[in-house]
């Protein structure tokens, strides 16, 4: 029997059923190997913004408070050291996720854009922490520095907290944040969703300290 | 030997399935925004194209010819969603990120198949693995020479490293899609020139590849110089 000629149904689908088999096999193995270490780089992930804005924390807990989402950071003694809120606003190109590290008075201190979709080499300019490495840096043999590349912008708001009812505004509409020429919109956005952080925390401290006690420890 | 030398080679050049067979061009288009995702993207696709080549010629006196597509298919799915596996686990995030939703469609890559159809099913596994190697390492190399022109011309850098400072504002159309389209052009156009002067050199007509030659195109005057000789 020429099995290459074959037009039995039968043969034909047990020969589908087999490769189906092996290659299934084959994944498997792979899938067993490669489990421990794509769970590792998830959680990673899903923690790196959050390292990157907060102190050095044991667990956390989340909550949605006034569409932000808050995060507290607890140390050994399950004492809240920090706080982190999401939001996003409205950008030149779709929402500018932004993540505000804070500390447990409100002051900031760091912000970190997650996600954004702003003109490239723009309004990106506003949003991306890059560290720019150049032929300079690089024969020069220059560790790279820990923590986030610095960003004009964002680094604006470090140590900045609500002090007065004025809403904050960039330069160019009569407030103190600075932005990029060419890109107002962004920085405009940036602004806006960093002010409304940290004015709602402000202004509902204890109610969002007591909502993230009641959470469960994750 | 020579011959595996030769199966290898063509993919450089002469059967190049960016520039010549034009194959995959929505990765091309898609991950070539700068030179290191080009050539990841390009070393993903050479690792799936050996292996599938590889086994493909393997098994193909075991498959029948009425479903041999299917099961090229499953294989060709198998070693994909193997190194999409190995990426997430191995690879840095970043990197996953921007290649995206691009490693899974290796599997409907015509590259891919293409040569399981035209080469792997009808040779040895030997020359099968060269031949996908080749063609691999053609479309790596063609991915990362278009990636490293886009990232070079929107803002003066190579893989990440800034060579020109004062660069400091990025030009935009490089690293758009237009300018993707542009940039593949002109690099098929040169290497056309080459072969062009590679066949005049040595006396040869020079037969472009179908498609891409001055049969289909009336703009400049090579098609006259030759129909002059």
């Amino acid at each position: 029997m020429n099995i290459n000629k074959s037009e039995n149904i039968f043969v034909l689908g047990v020969i589908l059923a087999i490769t189906g088999l092996l290659a299934a096999l084959l994944m498997a193995y792979f899938a067993k190997i490669t489990a421990g270490p794509i769970a590792e780089a998830v959680y990673a992930s899903a923690n790196r913004s959050l390292v990157a804005v907060m102190p050095p924390f044991k667990s956390k807990r989340s909550i949605d408070f006034n569409n932000i989402k808050f995060t507290g950071v607890f140390n050994e003694e399950n004492k809240l050291t920090g706080i982190a809120g999401e939001f996003s606003a409205k950008g030149y190109g779709g929402d500018v996720k932004t993540l505000v590290g804070m500390n447990v008075d409100g002051s900031i201190r760091t912000v970190l854009i997650l996600e954004n979709n702003e003109t490239p080499g723009l309004g990106s300019n506003v949003c991306v922490r890059k560290e720019q490495k150049t032929l300079k840096t690089l024969f020069a043999g220059e560790k790279k520095s820990d923590g986030l590349a610095p960003n004009r912008i964002l680094d604006y708001y470090s140590g900045k907290s609500v002090t007065s009812s004025a809403e904050w505004k960039v330069a160019k509409d009569g407030g103190d944040c600075p932005y990029i020429t060419g890109a107002t919109v962004s920085s405009r956005a940036v602004c806006k969703a960093v002010y409304h952080i940290v004015s709602v925390y402000s202004a509902n401290r204890d109610a969002v300290k007591a909502e993230l006690f009641k959470k469960e420890v994750r | 030997m020579r011959q595996l030398l030769k199966d290898f080679a063509k993919g450089i050049w002469k059967e190049n399935p960016t520039f010549v067979l034009t194959l995959g061009m929505c990765p091309t288009l898609a991950v070539t925004s700068n030179a290191l995702n080009g050539a990841s993207m390009g070393i993903a696709t050479l690792f799936v194209l050996a292996c599938s080549n590889t086994v493909i010629s393997a098994i193909r006196k075991l498959v029948p010819n009425k479903i041999r597509i299917p099961v090229y298919i499953v294989v060709i799915a198998a070693f994909v969603t193997i190194i999409e596996m190995l990426m997430k686990a191995y690879a840095p995030p970043a990197l996953c990120e921007s290649l995206g939703i691009f490693i899974p469609l290796i599997v409907v890559n015509c590259i891919v198949l293409g040569r399981a159809e035209a080469f792997a099913s009808q040779n040895g596994p030997v020359r099968s693995f060269f031949d996908g190697a080749g063609m691999g390492l053609g479309f790596t190399l063609s991915l990362t020479v278009i990636g490293a022109l886009r990232e070079f011309l929107s803002s003066g850098s190579l893989f990440d490293v800034k060579i020109i400072t004062a660069w400091t504002t990025d030009f935009l159309l490089p690293s758009s899609a237009p300018g993707a389209f542009i940039i593949l052009g002109l690099l098929m156009a040169l290497m056309n020139y080459f072969n062009m002067k590679k066949a005049e050199k040595s006396g040869k007509a020079y037969i472009p590849p179908a498609g891409l030659d001055c049969r289909h195109c009336s703009i400049c005057s090579i098609k006259e110089k030759k129909q002059e000789k």
